[in-house]
């Protein structure tokens, strides 16, 4: 009786760690899935302008930048800690000195504004690391001390140098560059940055550190793991990734303004989490960002070229536009938070 | 002694527990002291009445914050909740409004509550989602616009003390005051008060006790959402009725305000503590922050740097408490057998540095502790400290040379003297151009089309009231102008957004104050509404001689105003034009014909087209008078001249240079071959965007023209990349607002609308506009 009571557990057992190892699957690679299942109907519906390689392109270079940032926030998701928050105003303060320090050179002026790019991230990964602050409540509050320094230190907008020899003439051709194939700088440093971070995450001591402190805190400080630096070093990693990004959307731009990084951290999480990067931390891989961020990108093109249409009598109502494409994502969004909840549940994730 | 010790222990602990309120009073007790006119009944009001919608915001989310949860979705739901309201009011008067938003507010509660406590999703991440979804379509609802109401009555009436203004008491009986005490006070009193109040506290505190002690966790936390949900609803409606109007940026500048006010009053993101009252006196006293400054005439700068550091010193004074509780944690034997030592002899403490006689592991323990949070502080300041003098340094360096320039030119222009001397007209731009262009011949008025709402879109006629607005009005309720000439007047401006542009502006305004020695004064509304509503208050309790208006919102502006015409204070609107009701209540307007410029750059553009082709068109700020201005004039301009010319499309953008890219790569492989020219709203961002996506796709045969006369754009005409850009002189746009605040205090008698000149930049004529302005 006994016997036969613990054969159909084990066998439960093996049935629910099979179907959790399943569903733990699907939940890696959903996020692909749907850019498969996104990529079908455009080709369905647009055909060959929407398969073109130009399209493609125009997805992928739309993409880049909040896939940078994307990309070290998933370092801070994965460790437990949701978001910074003060990422749009860094941005837009290494954008600030960058600029405002080509006359030196552009090797000082890139330094620079990594540098202090990265006093930012150390600062914010010390109080939320050392000091234990709330992540959200932390890095809004820097936010909102940066757009005062900001406003205070650099007048309205920053200009580079544009005749040809200076340090500011080449600091526009980071955005204008272009590899054989008519790849931009951007996307190859993003190429790069894929699998160093899918390295770091899997591969190294400060990896699996992240990954414990994120799916369980206290028990990654009891056993030893240097919780507070490891949290740290996320955020001083999405800050190195958000200062790139910042630099080449200041050479985009030609300029500095102070609206440089605005919508950068909700973008950014948004892929984090379409991306299968829990919140709860703990789970996740850059190439699922990768996912979320050609999700967001095929959404944008596929309601963008639906254009202006007529429903129900009604012009207007959908064109195609920012306001269509916002709506499309929200659903979207918490379409896909909900299902990966609810699989989480069932794979036996759940925390709390 | 013992006396004394506890009183001083009690004192602090009252600090502790109610520092909000020591910060009140500070903040109170600074201002005062620094702002004049700060401690006045009628500051006292528009300080109230300018936290009094976000007080229902902040109510909300403190509740939702005590349950452990996020809210990120009210901010979108003020700005929907406030569309339906107005659309509802005609027919079903202001209860229907109030109901209507209400019940918006409802349903987007009960969303965001089943998202979390049915679907489990993280709350944070759930009411991102709601508040995309809302971003979105909220503008939909409005076809990207503002709506707005013409009930000035219940406007005044909700502003307006029920006791007569001017009193201490008066100023806390206006309705719109009443009703955010109201709603604060309720709250407070039910959360306090009540089990069901108190089983939140519980829930948020310590779910798991919460859960078994049989509460239900679920529907509380529900109700928690649909708290935040109603009352960011009722907010939008109580907007409503405050500004008349509606529009899709209504709602998103509340948002960073209200958490940073939940924070600072000492509610706990992790559940369990806060006071509804506390986030109230909190707020009161982030406003009385700005408010001050804004009083005493400081820069966004430095009210944005002065509400940060609050924020900042706040929060890691709360980290700080945390360190220090952790630290003597589990402590308190150790610190009791201290307190027996010291009281065994009371005289040798001060002559060991260390009180316990053997250094313990705690001890040590201790101290690595502290390692950190020195640091932690240490490093703060450091970095505070390095990054102001570094960038003080930095920006002193970028900023020389442009600075000298503009001196030399400035110099060259008016002669050293900047007072009085000399005629106006002979002050110059940074360009070379000159500031103040003499009166073009008046411009020929073409006549009124029956109703101008029933022609298309495409004809003229259909945009007459906008395009000819504030001619032949009557004006309402005129001001006589005062005596004794412009000199030692008072002029505060008030400015819409902080933008390159706008800065060249505000210098040639202060050019041609200097000269006519008229002091001025500037408050900057960031593109928000309510921030407007506030800063009018501010305007009229200051009693400045005039007030030059840049309206953040065309429509919107009715309502203030009529505000300021009934506190007899003169308006000259200037730069974004506003519709015929608000302009009854000015002077004048002045400011770039947009319409009649752009007909330009829509002529410019078809000969470059040979009069033929497909064309999409890039458009401004959903809301800004450019929205209309800069799209209309040349669908309307070609549609006449070139009729074989084909509009493709037309969105906004954002007059983000990502976005746009983003926006004309989508035309370039909609459309292929059938685009042959993009007209953008913006020659700077959003220009790049568009040079940047034909450059991507080889796609540079597409002819683009621009409106605007930035150094990005110049730059562009130069290289050839641009084909023409209209000519908008920024510092022309502010120095002709001062010049005819100046001729109306001199008794001249003013024109209705005085446009700047008209011009459009060629690769040919470019030369001649450089170096730009902004």
């Amino acid at each position: 009786m006994s016997e036969a009571n613990s054969t159909q557990s084990a066998n439960k057992a093996a049935r629910t760690l099979k179907t959790s190892g399943t569903l733990r699957m699907l939940n890696r690679v959903g996020v692909f899935l749907m850019v498969g299942v996104l990529v079908l109907v455009g080709a369905a519906v647009f055909r060959e302008k929407f398969l073109s390689v130009a399209n493609g392109l125009t997805v992928l270079r739309s993409v880049t930048l909040i896939a940078m940032v994307a990309m070290g926030v998933s370092f801070i998701t994965y460790g437990g800690h949701y978001v910074d928050l003060s990422i749009p105003n860094m941005i837009a303060l290494v954008g600030f000195v960058t600029v405002s320090t080509l006359h030196w050179g552009l090797g000082i002026s890139l330094a620079c504004g990594l540098g202090v790019g990265m006093a930012v991230g150390l600062v914010n990964g010390y109080i939320v690391g050392y000091l234990r602050l709330n992540p959200i409540i932390w890095t809004l509050a820097m936010n909102f001390m940066l757009a005062g320094f900001i406003k205070l230190l650099f007048a309205g907008q920053a200009y580079p140098d544009t005749d040809p020899g200076t340090s500011g003439h080449l600091f526009l051709q980071l955005s204008e560059y272009e590899l054989p194939g008519r790849i931009p700088l951007a996307t190859v440093v993003l190429a790069a940055m894929v699998p160093v971070a899918g390295w770091l995450m899997k591969r190294t001591r400060f990896g699996n550190q992240i990954q414990q402190t994120g799916s369980a805190y206290e028990v990654a400080r009891l056993s030893g793991v240097d919780v507070r630096r490891t949290v740290l070093m996320t955020f001083a990693v999405s800050a190195l990734t958000a200062s790139m990004a910042a630099i080449f959307l200041a050479s985009g731009s030609r300029s500095a303004t102070f609206e440089l990084g605005s919508g950068y951290d909700f973008s950014a999480i948004t892929a984090v989490v379409l991306g299968g990067v829990l919140l709860s931390g703990g789970t996740g891989s850059g190439t699922g960002v990768i996912g979320g961020v050609m999700v967001i990108g095929l959404l944008d093109n596929l309601v963008s070229q639906v254009g202006k249409r007529t429903v129900f009598g009604m012009d207007r109502i959908i064109d195609g536009g920012l306001n269509n494409q916002m709506v499309v994502k929200g659903c979207v969004f918490v379409l896909v938070v909900a299902l990966t909840s609810w699989f989480a549940r069932k794979g036996g994730q759940s925390r709390g | 002694m013992v006396n004394r010790d506890s009183l001083a222990l009690r004192f602090r602990r009252f600090c502790a527990h109610n520092r909000i309120l020591v910060l009140f009073f500070a903040v109170l007790a600074v201002m005062t002291v620094v702002a004049p006119g700060f401690a006045t009944p009628g500051n006292a009001a528009a300080i109230l009445r300018g936290v009094s919608i976000n007080a229902l915001l902040v109510t909300g989310l403190t509740v939702v914050f005590i349950v452990r949860q996020m809210d990120l979705s009210f901010a979108a739901v003020l700005t929907f909740g406030a569309m339906v309201a107005v659309s509802v009011q005609p027919r079903f008067g202001w209860i229907g409004a109030f109901a209507a938003a209400g019940a918006v507010g409802l349903a987007v509660g009960l969303a965001n509550g089943f998202l979390v406590t049915k679907a489990k999703v993280d709350s944070f991440i759930a009411t991102l989602g709601t508040m995309m979804v809302f971003i979105g379509v909220a503008p939909q609802f409005s076809n990207g616009g503002t709506l707005n109401l013409q009930d000035f009555e219940a406007s005044h009436w909700v502003g307006t003390s029920l006791l007569g203004q001017g009193t201490w008491l008066g100023c806390l009986l206006s309705p719109l005051v009443l009703a955010a005490l109201g709603v604060v006070l309720l709250f407070e009193l039910f959360l306090k008060r009540t089990a069901t109040g108190r089983s939140l506290f519980l829930v948020g505190g310590n779910p798991k006790t919460a859960w078994y002690s049989g509460l239900p966790i679920g529907r509380l936390t529900m109700c928690a959402f649909v708290t935040s949900g109603v009352l960011a609803g009722l907010a939008g409606a109580l907007t409503v009725t405050k500004l008349n109007s509606a529009s899709p940026g209504l709602g998103a500048p509340s948002l960073m305000v209200v958490i940073a006010a939940v924070i600072v009053g000492g509610t706990s993101m992790d559940g369990g503590r806060g006071s509804v009252f506390k986030s109230f006196v909190a707020l009161v006293t982030l406003e009385m922050i700005i408010n001050g400054f804004n009083l005493r005439g400081a820069s966004t700068a430095i009210i944005a740097v002065a509400s940060g550091v609050v924020l900042g010193t706040v929060i890691v004074y709360d980290a700080i408490l945390l360190v220090r509780k952790n630290r003597i944690r589990g402590q308190r034997h150790e610190l009791l057998d201290e307190l027996a030592q010291l009281e065994n002899n009371p005289a040798t403490p001060s002559d060991s540095p260390d009180p316990s006689p053997t250094p313990s592991e705690d001890d040590a323990m201790q101290r690595k502790e502290q390692v950190p949070l020195n640091f932690c502080l240490g490093a703060l300041a450091a970095l505070t400290v390095v990054s102001v003098t570094g960038m003080c340094f930095i920006y002193q360096l970028a900023s020389r040379q442009p600075t000298v320039m503009s001196n030399t030119v400035a110099s060259a222009g008016t002669g050293a003297a900047p007072a009085v001397s000399g005629d106006v007209f002979s002050l110059k731009s940074t360009d070379g151009q000159p500031l103040i262009f003499p009166e073009e011949a008046a411009i020929k008025l073409p006549p009124r089309p029956e109703n101008p709402e029933a022609l298309p879109e495409t004809d003229a006629g259909h945009w007459y009231d906008q395009e000819y607005a504030g001619w032949g009005i009557t004006r309402v309720n005129p001001i006589a102008p005062p005596s004794g000439g412009p000199k030692g007047k008072k002029v505060i401006y008030l400015k819409f957004i902080d933008h390159p542009y706008l800065t060249a502006m505000q210098n040639g305004m202060q050019k041609v104050a200097d000269h006519y020695g008229i002091e001025m004064k500037m408050m900057c509304a960031e593109y928000d509404v309510n921030l407007q509503a506030k800063q009018v208050d501010l305007a009229i309790n200051e009693k400045p001689d005039l007030v030059i208006f840049n309206a953040v919102d065309a429509k919107g502006a009715a309502g203030l105003l009529r505000k300021l015409n009934e506190a007899r204070i003169p308006v000259v609107a200037s730069n974004q034009m506003c519709t015929n009701e608000g302009l009854a209540y000015t002077l004048t307007w002045c400011g770039p014909d947009d319409w009649g410029n752009n007909r330009n750059l829509a002529r410019a553009f078809a000969e470059k087209m040979h009069y033929e082709g497909g064309y999409c068109i890039v458009r401004h700020l959903a809301g800004n008078a450019c929205y209309d201005s800069r799209t209309w004039s040349i669908v309307s301009e070609l549609a006449k001249i070139a009729p074989k010319m084909k509009l493709l499309d037309m969105q906004t953008s954002k007059l983000d240079k990502i976005e746009t890219e983003k926006l004309v790569s989508g035309w370039i492989t909609r459309f292929g071959p059938e685009l042959k020219g993009i007209t953008c709203s913006d020659d700077s961002g959003a220009q790049l965007g568009v040079n940047k996506a034909c450059k991507d796709a080889n796609r540079t045969d597409i002819i683009r023209v621009a409106a605007g006369n930035s150094k990005v754009g110049m730059d562009a005409v130069k290289s050839g990349d641009v084909a023409a850009i209209t000519f908008q002189s920024a510092e022309g746009d502010g120095a002709i607002a001062m010049e005819l605040a100046a001729e109306w205090f001199s008794g001249k008698k003013l024109p209705e609308v005085r446009y700047l000149p008209k011009g459009i930049i060629t690769p040919k004529t470019v030369d001649q506009y450089l170096p730009a302005q902004w």
